[in-house]
């Protein structure tokens, strides 16, 4: 479960100070999939970034599964991005100069966990979201859309409990974003992964059990 | 890059070492010996020199044994002085102790039994090279078979032949005139038999303090000396030249600590944005900073490997092929092993301190803040 309690996050440019989410507190329970709504700059990503442990609130609290994760030291947040999170860039982000496989291989590299084979993990998951055949191609020489998907199995490799996807089809065609929301969702039923997407898309309602909108950084609807 | 500055480190103490082998090689070779001795009477001389050389020559250790000494004179040929005095040598244990026969560029090396000769160093000869540093102190053009004047300090005076003219390409040294023991005792009948002081030369790694120290032991009335103690030219050189290694060391250090920046800095910014990937997927700063500095750790090795084998299989033989020259003769550049290994750490460490700095800098950027770079 994940919950979020007063959350506040404010940026300096300059002089300026851009509130960006204000006060925001929700909770979202173990296998949910939840869309964050809202027009451009109504701090969507921002919300999600926290939820990913990519960014730190100016105030407020974050909790995953009961522990205070928004002000724990960078090396515990790494710890957990790498255990139990997964992050989905809307720009992929994936490593130039790996392949697809090393891509979504790196991180099970990094968590030498006793028992599990990560190269052959990486391997079935490529071949879960529909890549068995391009695993040993560069993300150049992907789609857009087989790159997000690459990005989505990298986010998986770890077995999470969460995947963050940050406007995960903003790139990419219909016939590609509609493959990798049925590859989220598909993730959720199969595996009870909690998902939360950012999405500016009202068609992406029907992907998620429960939408969330924001406003200038705050909610807007009641929600829970 | 960290091969040139790898080389660099190499080259002036590599020239270093060669200079100072040649400086104390050719002084043991002509002037010192291993060990000297002088007498502590107050005369200054060591009485009954042949027995003393014979009894000191039965130690175990000593190969040979010689004596030698010095004396005021003048060498006069035309209208040219020299006044760097006269060494009485005995030829035949001169031979044995010391190389400077083997330096002749003209004629022969003294016998026992010559009568109203000499030898001279190719700076006093002169031998009309107006190129020699002291040709203007020189006799100037005295070659083999020409006959000097020789002034002593006790006023006698006696002309005598050139016999031979030696070149070891060193001022020190060959600024010596040589007489034998015989010439000089009969100008000085009251000092027969006696020397100024005695050369040994030792056995083929035999250790040198410890027979310093049994000679002094032994004869309490000896003054016994390695050659190292009497190296002082060497000793004040290598401290200038050490001061100078250092500030060189300093530079080149300096250069391949910016190098490894500049190259890492490069890296890091082209990179930046993998960077933000790695620590978003949840990869620790700590091994990311590892990664960078073990490649730098890496670059250098390769580096300094290649300079080294660069330095040791190319350098080193065209120099010793096309030595340089210096006023004490050929210098070969002569590789210390353990110096070298020294600069290799010495150079690793300030690559990877070099490495760290721009990479922890970076790792400090904000995950998303690298990502969007």
């Amino acid at each position: 479960m994940i919950r979020i309690k007063n959350l506040t996050r404010i940026y300096s440019l300059g002089d300026v100070r851009v509130k960006a989410i204000q006060d925001v507190t929700l909770n979202v329970e173990q296998g949910e999939v939840v869309t964050i709504m809202g027009k451009s700059g109504s701090g969507k990503s921002t919300l999600l970034r926290q939820l990913g442990l990519l960014d730190r609130p100016t105030s407020g609290e974050v909790y995953i599964e009961g522990e205070e994760v928004s002000s724990m030291g960078d090396r515990k947040r790494s710890h957990l991005r790498l255990e139990k999170l997964g992050y989905v860039f809307q720009e992929f982000a994936l490593l130039p100069e790996l392949s697809a496989y090393e891509n979504v291989y790196l991180p099970g590299l990094m968590l030498s966990k006793k028992g599990v084979d990560f190269r052959k993990k990486a391997r079935e998951i490529l071949s879960l979201v529909g890549l068995g055949e391009r695993i040993d191609h560069k993300p150049r020489e992907l789609s857009g859309g087989e790159q997000q998907r690459v990005a989505i199995a990298r986010s998986l490799i770890n077995s999470p409990k969460y995947i963050f996807a940050d406007e995960p089809c903003a790139n990419l065609d219909t016939l590609s974003s509609k493959a990798v929301m049925n590859t989220l969702v598909d993730l959720n039923k199969r595996l009870g992964i909690t998902v939360i997407f950012v999405s500016h898309d009202p068609d992406d309602k029907m992907y998620s059990n429960r939408q969330i909108f924001l406003k200038d950084g705050r909610l807007v609807e009641p929600y829970f | 890059m960290m091969s040139l500055v790898f080389i660099n480190l190499l080259f002036a103490p590599a020239l270093l070492n060669g200079l100072i082998d040649t400086i104390n090689g050719k002084l043991r070779e002509s002037i010192t010996s291993d060990i000297i001795l002088d007498s502590t009477s107050e005369d200054g001389y060591i009485q009954d020199a042949d027995k003393f050389i014979g009894e000191i020559s039965e130690i175990d250790g000593v190969d040979s044994a010689t004596s030698r000494t010095n004396i005021g004179a003048e060498i006069l040929y035309q209208k040219s002085k020299s006044s760097y005095g006269i060494t009485v040598v005995s030829p035949e244990s001169e031979k044995r102790v010391f190389d400077i026969e083997n330096y002749l560029v003209e004629g022969e090396f003294l016998e026992e039994d010559d009568e109203g000769q000499i030898v001279l160093g190719v700076q006093i000869a002169g031998r009309g090279d107006k190129s020699l540093e002291l040709y203007s102190s020189s006799l100037k053009d005295v070659h083999v078979g020409d006959v000097v004047t020789v002034k002593f300090s006790n006023g006698l005076e006696q002309e005598m032949k050139v016999k031979g003219i030696f070149d070891m390409d060193f001022i020190q040294i060959d600024t010596l005139s040589l007489i034998n023991q015989k010439e000089y005792e009969s100008i000085n009948l009251q000092l027969k038999n006696t020397a100024r002081q005695v050369n040994l030369k030792l056995e083929e790694g035999y250790d040198l303090d410890s027979m310093v120290v049994r000679i002094r032991n032994e004869f309490p009335d000896i003054e016994a000396r390695s050659w190292k103690e009497l190296a002082g030219i060497v000793e004040s050189m290598t401290q200038s030249f050490e001061i100078i290694i250092i500030i060189l060391r300093v530079i080149a250090l300096l250069v391949a600590a910016i190098t490894i920046l500049i190259v890492t800095y490069v890296d890091l910014t082209n990179k930046r944005r993998q960077i933000g990937i790695q620590r978003a997927i949840g990869i620790i700063p700590e091994t990311i900073i590892l990664t960078y500095v073990l490649r730098a750790a890496f670059y250098s090795m390769v580096g300094t490997l290649v300079g080294a084998l660069t330095f040791m299989f190319i350098i080193v033989p065209v120099e010793h092929n096309h030595p340089f020259t210096f006023p004490f003769g050929d210098v070969l550049m002569s590789i210390d092993y353990s110096q070298m290994l020294n600069f290799f750490v010495t150079l690793m460490i300030v690559s990877t301190i070099a490495a760290l700095v721009p990479t922890i800098n970076t790792i400090r950027i904000k995950i998303l803040d690298a990502i969007w770079s």
